[in-house]
């Protein structure tokens, strides 16, 4: 029995992905690829619309259905969420004509005219770990095993198809906000009026997942930990942006950076939200009234037209008047999309090869993390923020509606 | 090679009291401990020997014996000749009605590599429509199209076929090739091993 997707557009997560990979069919024609072999945990979500945890591919032939290839305890599962069925998601395992390497290539070679064409393949870099760009060993691997094809670098068609949200996908996201948004309120009244003493930053982040499990979330998807919590100097690593929770306890007087993570349908919630334990000094506030005023500058900055150098210029310049620019790291975004996308805003057309080009124009309909963080390693006092936009032409619309503040425990 | 396995403890389940011993095709009561064979073999209790559910080859110039679900065991068959297909229909029409079989609809390519005298290659399709045996074919050359394809070298059924090597070590070590839906296969699995055990029956010369 299969529990796809409705397929219907009534469904307000609806994603039309016969007319994603028609798309994907055309453009491969266009650049003369016979067959798109895909491997980034971004590119199977963003064509199977299922999370593949396990080393998986995605075949696309010219045309006709995608066929995806995971490992053999996973694929019926996958087969289950996936709109495709189970005649195009094959399991892999190491038995004779069934290894990674031989089923697909056979399949590849099946679907070639002579067994023979050019194949698409994703090969790069990442500072995203679980990005699933096709290693050395797998690429000289599959270059034996289709003797007569062409492999060529082709991820470029993907990340241009992916680059604009249509409105399922942006659905997507604004649930997952919502569920964060759950998650917040769970941890706030966990902690308000004295309930934080005794608390560590793990328990916090339990608190925040059994709140967004219950209404939904399949799981908090960063790999960065799950829910980030960090309290005390924990929120002020110089120039740093990760916090897996940890098992320290909360103290009075410290603040609290709750950065959680909910996914619905692939699509992924990021929202952080700060605190200051009482007594809260002068100095703390002063951390914190700036940091609030900055995130509220850069979401009235964000649109379409602009790019990411300008809004860095624009912030630090801003920082640098009120005298907070030593705290800020010259960053304000990072990419988002399906599962598995987490890295760069935009194409790979910049300075420095799969970063983020500073110049990407904004277009509308992109889909980015408002990322800021905001660090002064002195005082032992930092804070996040992280907020899914949707570019508009005047303006950006923030995904999670958790009310923007710096919220004192008493 | 004639298959030279006469002799199989036979343990007839849990429920029963009975074990016995085939001697030269013969069933006859022994304990398991006793000195007539290693391999046991789990059958159903309080029944004729039957052909489904046992894995003992005869050996040759067996006659005909009760103890074998009421095939007359008078002659081997060369395998995969068509007198051992005609046989193997006989057999699998008769001990895999539909509903052993789950009502399955699929079809599968043994392809044997190296086949003697000549190394020649040869194939054994088998066909399933609603569980009903639809169509088996033995030739040489390429093989109708079938939903699954099992490749390897004809020593390695034959190892298979008389119990020396499992089909599923024989496709973790490289010996046998499997195209075709790995998840499907597995969902699978347990109707190929109820064929097997039925071919498993036939008097064969390898």
């Amino acid at each position: 029995m299969t529990h796809h997707t409705d397929t219907t557009t009534k469904d307000p997560y609806f994603i039309d992905f016969p007319k994603r990979i028609k798309n994907i069919q055309a453009e491969m024609a266009n650049q003369g690829i016979d067959c798109y072999l895909g491997s980034r945990l971004r590119t199977l979500s963003w064509t199977a619309d299922a999370f593949c945890p396990w080393r998986s591919f995605v075949v696309i032939p010219a045309d006709g259905l995608p066929t995806v290839f995971t490992f053999v305890i996973d694929a019926a599962r996958v087969a289950d969420d996936s709109w495709l069925g189970e005649d195009n998601v094959m399991g892999f395992a190491p038995m004779g004509g069934q290894d990674q390497i031989e089923q697909i290539a056979d399949f590849i070679k099946d679907n070639l005219k002579n067994g023979r064409g050019r194949i698409g393949v994703e090969s790069g870099m990442s500072n995203y770990l679980p990005e699933g760009w096709l290693s050395h060993y797998e690429y000289t691997q599959f270059q034996a095993a289709l003797s007569g094809c062409e492999l060529v670098n082709a991820h470029t068609l993907i990340d241009k198809l992916a680059l604009i949200k249509d409105q399922g996908t942006i659905n997507r996201f604004k649930e997952a906000s919502r569920i964060v948004d759950i998650g917040h309120h769970a941890v706030f009244e966990a902690i308000k009026d004295g309930g934080y003493k005794g608390m560590t930053e793990t328990e916090i982040a339990g608190i925040a997942t059994l709140a967004m499990r219950k209404a939904g979330s399949e799981w908090e998807w960063s790999f960065t930990g799950g829910n980030e919590i960090a309290s005390g100097y924990r929120t002020g690593f110089a120039g740093g942006a990760c916090t897996p929770a940890s098992r320290r306890e909360l103290q009075p007087g410290e603040p609290l950076m709750v950065d959680i993570h909910a996914m619905f349908k692939l699509g992924l919630g990021d929202h952080s939200h700060n605190y200051l334990m009482a007594p809260v000094t002068d100095r703390q506030r002063w951390h914190a009234d700036n940091f609030v005023d900055i995130v509220k500058k850069t979401l009235e900055t964000y649109r379409a037209g602009i790019t990411p150098s300008l809004i860095a210029e624009k912030m630090m310049g801003f920082a640098e008047e009120r005298g907070f620019a030593d705290y800020m790291v010259p960053g304000f975004e990072h990419g988002i999309g399906l599962m598995g996308d987490e890295w760069r805003i935009g194409l790979n057309d910049g300075p420095f090869p799969y970063w983020t080009n500073p110049d990407h124009v904004y277009q509308e309909n992109e889909l980015l993390i408002c990322a800021m963080q905001y660090a002064c390693p002195d005082d032992n006092i930092g804070f996040r923020y992280e907020n899914p936009i949707v570019i508009h032409a005047d303006h950006c619309e923030p995904l999670s509606k958790f009310p923007l503040g710096v919220d004192e425990i008493r | 090679m004639k298959s030279r396995i006469v002799s199989k403890i036979v343990d007839f389940g849990e429920k029963s009291d009975f074990h016995g011993c085939v001697k030269n095709g013969k069933l006859s009561e022994e304990p398991a401990t006793s000195s007539c064979h290693s391999a046991a073999v789990k059958i159903a209790p309080r029944k004729t020997l039957g052909a489904n559910n046992s894995t003992f080859h005869a050996a040759n110039n067996i006659s005909s014996n009760p103890n074998t679900g009421g095939f007359p065991m008078t002659a081997t068959f060369q395998y995969l000749s068509q007198q051992w297909r005609d046989e193997a229909e006989k057999r699998l029409t008769t001990e895999l009605p539909p509903e052993r079989m789950n009502f399955v609809t699929s079809s599968m390519s043994n392809i044997y590599l190296n086949c003697p005298p000549d190394g020649s290659e040869k194939y054994l399709f088998f066909k399933f429509v609603e569980g009903k045996f639809a169509e088996m074919l033995v030739g040489t050359g390429t093989p109708p199209k079938a939903e699954f394809a099992i490749a390897g070298d004809y020593q390695t059924f034959a190892k298979i076929t008389r119990g020396e090597l499992s089909a599923q070590k024989a496709l973790m070590t490289l010996k046998l090739k499997l195209k075709g839906n790995m998840v499907k296969a597995l969902k699978l699995a347990s109707l190929a091993d109820r064929l097997n055990k039925v071919l498993a029956t036939i008097p064969t010369e390898y």
